[in-house]
């Protein structure tokens, strides 16, 4: 038997204070003082005490559980009179007892609400609500001055929750915020309910005072019923941040990044999975943007990145990822170099040994190179490597580890494990580029060259000493085209234009008498290709279909109109999505993919980012300023000490959760989960649109400050509202409120019949909502949410429109009961036109007109 | 004139009512009507195909499993696909145990009272004293039936595994060897109330000639001229076993005019050209058929022979069906095509025929399914012919007749009213499923 | 003294009663009440005084409404059994009558709901009524007693091409875009037809008291093609949202 069932009867209550007073006292003797005339009742009483008394011999005495309990009851019985002490009671213990003490703000706004309402009957009214135990009158709460009378009041009266009938809490939560955060408890939020008596009231009513003062009513009485449904929210998950990024991928954006996040005071691990870094652009001759030379850029970079201290990787991969944002998890796979990278001293004497040779992939096997070797002149680290496919066959020779003066060289080295944490993590693993080259005869050795190829003949450390020859003959070509748009249909790579811009600069200025030709195929081209170049211009030129056709090692450009002959072509190729992307999404990261197999943008908000090309074709400046961008991102995320998981949003009663599912598959954030038993809410992830609470055929989801209870309750208070027709209008808090605010400020004048219940979202709006509008009496239901595509919480706006289109098509009666549009916040005559027109139709009247007081 | 209500009949599925019209002497007629009707046919209207199996399950919450599988077979003609022969032994499985739950229910709690009636009014007897002990028998009979419905067809009442096309479930070996265990233990039980029944029909011997139908055109489903409830071709013969037609379902309008546009002007069919009254069920599958395939049931039907006119023989056949079924069963589940099975969906949605019919033999009788679909796969009309719906001339005379009968020996409507009640309930009329389509128009 | 039972139905096909028959303490059910009426199985044909009626079927004609105002009158407590009774049932599907759950026409004491009702709640939901005890009704939809589930979610978009499935399921129906209604529908029948590679078709009805608004969460969060969607009922096919209906 629970305390309140024991303590409910005055007999036991009498028990307990007889008790207290006389100690221990025998059955015989607590006849006469109860007044009892039976002692079956005593034992009655006396058995339903349960633990509060206890027996020793013959006599009864309190057990400490029936002292805490008298003490409660004490407490009880004094906050409910008003007589209790501040001294005497711990607030906690109010809470624990479980009594609501609301105290209500009317906030005159300097008379703009006085004006029009009778404030003494409002007050009447309201302070004649359960559990109001009082009412303050201030003449404007957003002046600070206010604070320490209001600090008092609350003190008087053991206010534990409190009304604000002011202006709208879209703009002024966080002023009053700042004003309560001292006096009430942290988690603000729960305990304080707005009631728009300002923009949605008085100023859009202010010729109708008596339904203004009517509406006025309801307005604070709904949010007095809100907040006495109000539970107490457990805040569980406060994650410490952990300060340190890992940046995986180093390349440009890599790079960058790193030293972003470095001089920003951020730990950073650069992971790189091959053996050096400097990414794709580490081939380039020079970089297009900035004409400076790629090695010179790059080194400089290193070598500011290194002064950064930041923790660099190479040949290593990300295994595993656990954990949240602000805290993650990484299981690192360090792949074995076989060379001390800090013992080695770059001498070269290894490499000068080794017998073993293939071809050198960075530079697209144009050349070759030794097994142990140093990929490029201005790889970092400057240290060489060997693969570990080679190992074996090294295993058997030993050379350079003979040679190597330093005993730099370990052939038996393994891989290694190892674990960091960090608080966010980026991906710049770049992309790849077009491969599917078969249809165009690439072939180096003819002089048919990939534009990344014909990068490596420009650049000085390349297979040609950095002159502008032929791959097959070593001489001048006389004559070059430029193939465009090599990649898959439909996809723009971004940046083959500039890069044949540069192209032919380089060309005109090396080889003035080279004949130069730049070639679209307009089969490929895409719908909305980036173009550059003037059509007049005598070197481009335009072809239905073009083909490239090999005789011996004469190269012909043909087109359905003409074929001529070329000396060297370059295929300007475009960038495909990096294909380790997929593994690592289904080993070790969680994000998602854009229909084209690039890193997608919605993983925002998990904790990841991608940044440079694994998002799509990026050429220099679109990375740098991508960087940029996710920089600031990454750094104010961090910069907090904790973060606290979104207060709004959702939780679910499992002892209702069918795991069906619904809640997991309509959440656009992806922050619901199904694991085994269990339904997971990603506290971070969740935005608190309450989509999922709308679905939920159990309601076992729930919202932490919306709850459908409180929304039910809005509407059964709302439906008190005297005028016929009446209209209820569920708002979207961004869009749909906001216009109605605006339309306050405006001070237009619209119908007062309309109430307006702030959601979320439009996507919050559960079908019950609006059938129990029309069962308590409402005769229109208006649903007010973003624009389509601009709903702020991605696709909730449709969701409702949906629902509200399937209710209608289900019961046809409600056709011109039930509307839904779209505003943007700054649609305020829009909203009270639709508004008025809606009334109007509902009341078979004329629509009034719209007129703005001021 | 009186008019005496009997309302409701008690102890038949349904809501059903019986009038009697008496003159000072003579009673001048008996009505049988049915007093629902739900228009489940009309309710197909409109629906995609593959709900139809589901929706048409409703109709009877007794013989489910038949209208499953007519509706079933009725959508693979006009799909013209073959179910696999695992998939048919499977249905007819399911149909086995619906056959024994039904037959036992009907009997135990429906028409045991009256033989108990019957058998006292004759002679003293101890029969009475039974009646738990048959109780628990009658259960232990109706548990084999459902569990071999439960475990074939997914739930015990209305199964859901039949689809069109296939079965959504096989069997586990485990499940095959639980339900010979069941079905084998069920062979003592069938034959204890077969020596029952056959013990009480002796003691009314004297009545027997009073319930003997007259001249009626029994009809049938069977196979190569044996029992058969899943498939075969419909038979009509007359009283002397001599076949007047044998006809594929498909030509049920040639043989059979749709008696229900005009009840009150029933005809027979044209190529019959007889006056008609039908009689399906287990007399008539008696009829029409030369052997139910078990030997030993022909051995045990040799002392009921005298009494293979009178409608009270049905519910001895409908023990022997037991029988019957819970034999085939056993073959069905020692099929080694069965074991091998698994479940099969059909994705076919071609449609062949725009009409098809198909016809199974519910417990009370042949039942007859008919659509006809549009190129969407939707139907277009459904036409559900019902065994209660094809007895009720049947019922009508012999229920005059019996009740004329007994009021001129006892001039007591009292006994007229119990008379009346026996003779319908040994037709063990499916109310449920005459609601599906009867209307006023049955009321004769 | 044994407890006195009165079983009837009103418009239906006799599946819940079937299956009380059918239930295997049907023998000893028998042994410890006393039935007042029970047409089905006994003579007497009389509505008398009673502890526990319960009712099957929905109502569809004039003399049912009297009949089950008079069983208001002399039961103590009366049990909608079944989903025509408490729901309306198939018969709501109907274009030509009107089908009335008996909820709407009087108070009921509990309910216990499937098309039919599945032993095993049938059972215990006897022994509890027998016993003195309610109904006892989950709380969760059927979900929470199928076997399939979706895959943690990660498809986002649920599309409906199919009734019936053409193959053995891997996971959730609804992912493999075959209508099930189990979201939507109350737990208790232990998902028989889903463990038979069946849909659920809802017939224990709705999970939550305002059908209507469950029903157009759930279909306007998922996406139907247009050629199952010939069927209207496949929104409703148990139970008709009528009731809301009539408030508007």
């Amino acid at each position: 038997m629970d305390l309140y069932s024991i303590l409910s009867h005055s007999t036991r209550r009498k028990i307990l204070q007889i008790l207290e007073r006389e100690g221990v006292l025998s059955f015989s003797a607590f006849m006469p003082l109860l007044k009892l005339d039976t002692s079956g009742k005593l034992n009655f009483h006396i058995k339903k005490m349960g633990n509060l008394i206890k027996k020793s011999g013959k006599n009864y005495m309190l057990t400490e559980e029936g002292k805490l309990a008298l003490k409660i009851m004490k407490l009880n019985d004094n906050i409910l009179s008003g007589t209790a002490q501040l001294d005497q009671i711990d607030r906690d213990e109010i809470s624990r007892v479980g009594i609501t003490r609301i105290g209500v703000i009317i906030c005159l706004c300097a008379e703009e609400i006085s004006e029009v309402l009778d404030i003494d009957d409002l007050k009447r009214y309201i302070g004649s609500l359960k559990n109001v135990v009082s009412i303050r009158i201030v003449d404007r709460l957003c002046d600070i001055k206010e604070s320490k009378g209001i600090k008092e009041w609350i003190d008087q009266f053991f206010i534990n929750r409190i009304v604000v009938a002011s202006c709208s809490p879209r703009t002024h939560t966080f002023v009053f915020e700042d004003i309560f955060v001292d006096v009430i408890d942290v988690e603000i939020i729960k305990n304080i309910e707005f009631a728009n008596i300002r923009e949605q009231c008085v100023w859009v009513n202010d010729s109708k005072p008596q339904i203004a003062l009517e509406k006025a009513k309801v307005l604070i009485e709904a949010a007095v019923s809100r907040i006495m449904l109000q539970e107490d929210i457990e805040v569980k998950e406060i994650i410490r941040t952990q300060k340190s990024v890992a940046v995986i991928g180093g390349g440009l954006a890599g790079l960058n990044l790193a030293l972003s996040f470095a001089r920003a005071g951020l730990e950073v691990y650069l992971i790189e999975k091959s053996p050096t870094l400097g990414g794709k652009i580490a081939r380039w001759s020079n970089i297009l943007d900035i004409k400076e030379c790629t090695s010179c850029y790059l080194t400089e970079l290193i070598s500011r990145v290194m002064k950064e201290n930041v923790k660099v990787f190479t040949n290593t991969t990300a295994e595993k990822v656990s954990g949240h944002v602000g805290n993650f998890e990484i299981e690192l796979q360090i792949h074995p170099r076989f060379v001390d990278v800090d013992a080695c001293t770059g001498c070269k004497r290894c490499t000068d040994v080794c017998p073993n040779e293939k071809e050198n992939e960075y530079e697209f096997g144009l050349t070759q190179r030794k097994f142990i070797h140093i990929p490029f002149s201005n790889a970092y680290p400057y240290a060489p490597v060997i693969e570990e496919e080679s190992i074996e066959h090294c295993r058997d020779c030993r050379l350079c580890e003979e040679e190597c003066p330093t005993s730099a060289i370990n052939l038996e080295d393994n891989p290694r494990k190892l674990r960091i944490n960090v608080g966010a993590k980026v991906l710049a693993i770049g992309s790849d580029l077009f491969q599917d080259l078969s249809p165009y005869h690439h072939n180096p050795k003819n002089d048919i060259v990939t534009s990344a190829e014909f990068e490596r003949i420009l650049a000085s450390d390349g297979p040609t000493g950095g002159k502008l020859v032929k791959i097959s003959d070593g001489k001048s070509p006389k004559s070059i085209s430029i193939i465009q748009c090599v990649n898959n249909i439909d996809v723009c790579s971004n940046y083959c234009c500039t890069l044949s811009k540069k192209y032919i600069e380089e060309i005109e200025k090396r080889l003035p008498d080279c004949e130069l030709h730049v070639w679209y195929d307009i089969s490929r081209i895409p719908q909305n290709p980036v173009m550059w170049f003037t059509p007049d211009h005598k070197i481009f030129h335009w072809a239905k279909i073009l083909k490239i056709e090999v005789e011996g090692n004469k190269k012909f450009i043909a087109t359905e109109a003409d074929r001529f002959e070329t000396d060297m072509v370059i295929l300007n190729i475009g960038m495909i999505p990096n294909k380790s992307l997929r593994a690592l999404r289904e080993s070790a990261l969680d994000f998602s993919l854009d229909s084209k197999g690039f890193m997608s943008e919605i993983t925002l908000a998990s904790g990841i980012y991608g940044c440079g090309s694994v998002r799509g074709p990026a050429d220099y400046r679109d990375t740098i300023s991508a960087t940029n961008d996710i920089a600031i991102k990454v750094i104010s995320l961090l910069a907090k000490d904790h973060l606290i998981p979104e207060i709004h949003g959702s939780i679910v009663d499992s002892s209702k959760c069918g795991f069906c599912g619904l809640c997991a598959s309509s959440c656009p954030y992806r922050a619901i989960s199904i694991e085994s038993e269990e339904i997971i809410i990603d506290q971070f992830n969740c935005k608190a649109c309450g989509v999922c609470v709308a679905v939920c055929p159990t309601k076992a989801v729930e919202m932490k400050i919306d709850t459908t209870e409180k929304m039910m309750r809005t509407i059964e208070v709302y439906s008190k509202f005297s005028p016929s027709p009446k209209i209820i209008a569920f708002a979207c808090e961004s869009c749909g409120y906001s216009a109605a605010d605006d339309a306050g400020l405006k001070k237009i004048q619209y119908t007062p019949n309309v109430l307006i219940v702030k959601v979320p979202c439009t996507g919050r709006v559960d079908t019950r909502f609006i059938t129990y509008s029309f069962e308590q009496g409402f005769d229109g239901v208006l649903v007010v949410g973003c624009q389509r595509e601009s709903c702020k919480y991605i696709d909730g706006f449709s969701k409702a429109e949906k629902r509200i289109e399937l209710l209608k098509k289900m019961t046809p009666e409600l056709e011109n009961k039930l509307h839904i549009v779209s505003l943007s916040a700054i649609d305020s005559y829009k909203f009270a036109s639709i508004v008025n027109d809606f009334y109007s139709r509902l009341a078979g009247k004329e629509s009034p007109v719209i007129a703005a007081t001021q | 004139m009186k008019k005496l209500t009997i309302k409701p009949v008690t102890r038949v599925e349904g809501h059903g009512q019986i009038e009697i019209f008496a003159n000072k002497d003579e009673i001048s007629r008996v009505n049988f009507s049915m007093l629902d009707y739900r228009g489940i046919e009309k309710i197909l209207i409109g629906k995609k195909f593959s709900e139809i199996p589901s929706l048409v399950s409703k109709v009877c919450g007794f013989c489910s499993a038949a209208h499953i599988v007519a509706s079933c077979k009725a959508f693979e003609n006009i799909l013209d696909i073959e179910p696999t022969y695992a998939s048919t032994l499977l249905r007819q499985l399911i149909m086995i145990g619906e056959i024994i739950t039904n037959h036992m229910i009907h009997f135990t709690y429906m028409v045991l009272p009256d033989f108990f009636n019957l058998a006292s009014a004759s002679q003293e007897n101890d029969v009475k004293t039974n009646q738990s002990e048959i109780f628990v028998k009658a259960s232990k009979l109706i548990k084999i039936g459902k569990n071999l419905v439960e475990i074939v067809g997914g739930r015990a009442v209305q199964p859901v595994s039949i689809i069109i096309g296939g079965m959504s479930k096989s069997l586990t070996d485990k499940e095959i060897s639980l339900l010979k265990k069941n079905l084998k233990s069920g062979v003592a039980t069938a034959k204890f109330f077969l020596k029952f029944v056959q013990d009480v029909l002796e003691k009314i011997d004297g009545t027997k000639k009073m319930f003997e139908l007259q001249s009626p055109l029994y009809m049938g489903l069977q196979k190569d001229g044996a029992y058969s409830f899943y498939d075969g071709s419909l038979k009509i013969t007359d009283d002397e076993r001599e076949t007047l037609a044998t006809f594929d379902v498909n030509d049920y309008d040639e043989f059979i005019v749709d008696n229900r546009i005009n009840a009150s002007n029933f005809t027979p069919s044209r190529t019959l050209k007889k006056e008609l009254n039908l009689l399906v069920g287990p007399l008539a599958r008696y009829h029409i058929i030369n052997e139910y395939g078990i030997y030993e049931v022909h051995e045990i039907l040799k002392d009921f022979q005298k009494w293979d006119k009178s409608i009270l023989f049905s519910n001895a056949l409908r023990l022997i069906e037991i029988l019957v079924c819970l034999y085939k069963g056993l073959l069905i589940l020692d099929n080694k095509e069965l074991a091998k099975e698994q479940p099969v969906f059909s994705t076919s949605s071609k449609i062949k025929y725009e009409n098809a019919f198909s016809a199974v033999e519910a417990p009370r009788g042949t039942l007859i399914h008919n659509y006809k679909v549009n190129e969407n796969m939707v139907v277009e009309d459904a036409r559900i012919y019902v065994p209660t719906e094809l007895n009720i001339f049947s019922i009508h005379e012999i229920l005059n007749r019996t009740c004329k009968e007994e009021f001129t020996k006892n001039k007591s409507l009292e006994t007229v009213q119990e008379t009346a009640k026996i003779v319908v309930r040994s037709f063990d009329p499916c109310i449920s499923c005459s609601s599906v389509t009867l209307q006023k128009a049955h009321r004769l | 003294m044994k407890p006195k039972l009165l079983i009837t139905s009103l418009t239906s096909c006799n599946g819940c009663i079937t299956s009380i028959i059918e239930l295997e303490i049907f023998p000893e059910f028998l042994e410890s009440v006393d039935f007042i009426f029970f047409p089905l199985i006994e003579d007497k044909d009389n509505i008398d005084n009673c502890d526990i009626a319960l009712i099957e079927g929905c109502i569809t004609k004039e003399e049912q409404k009297e009949e089950v105002l008079e069983i208001r009158k002399k039961a103590k407590k009366v049990i909608a059994l079944g989903t025509c009774a408490i729901f309306g049932g198939i018969t709501s599907l109907s274009d030509e009558i009107e089908s009335i759950p008996i909820n709407e026409i009087i108070e009921i004491d509990g309910f216990i709901p499937g098309c039919p009702t599945p032993t095993e709640f049938l059972g215990s939901s006897l022994m509890a009524l027998l016993n003195g005890e309610k109904i006892k009704l989950s709380p969760k939809n059927l979900c929470s007693e199928c076997d399939l589930r979706p895959d943690s979610g990660v498809k986002s978009k649920i599309k409906i091409d199919k009734l019936i499935p053409e193959k053995i399921p891997f996971e959730c129906f609804l992912h493999e875009n075959v209508l099930c209604l189990g979201p939507i529908t109350r737990a208790g029948c232990k998902a028989k037809c889903l463990k038979a590679n069946i849909p659920c078709e809802g017939c224990m009805g709705p999970i939550l008291a305002d059908f209507m608004s469950n029903m157009v969460n759930f279909f306007s969060s998922i996406e139907v093609s247009e050629d199952i969607k010939i069927s209207e009922e496949i929104y409703s096919k148990f139970t008709h949202p009528k009731s809301f209906v009539k408030t508007v």
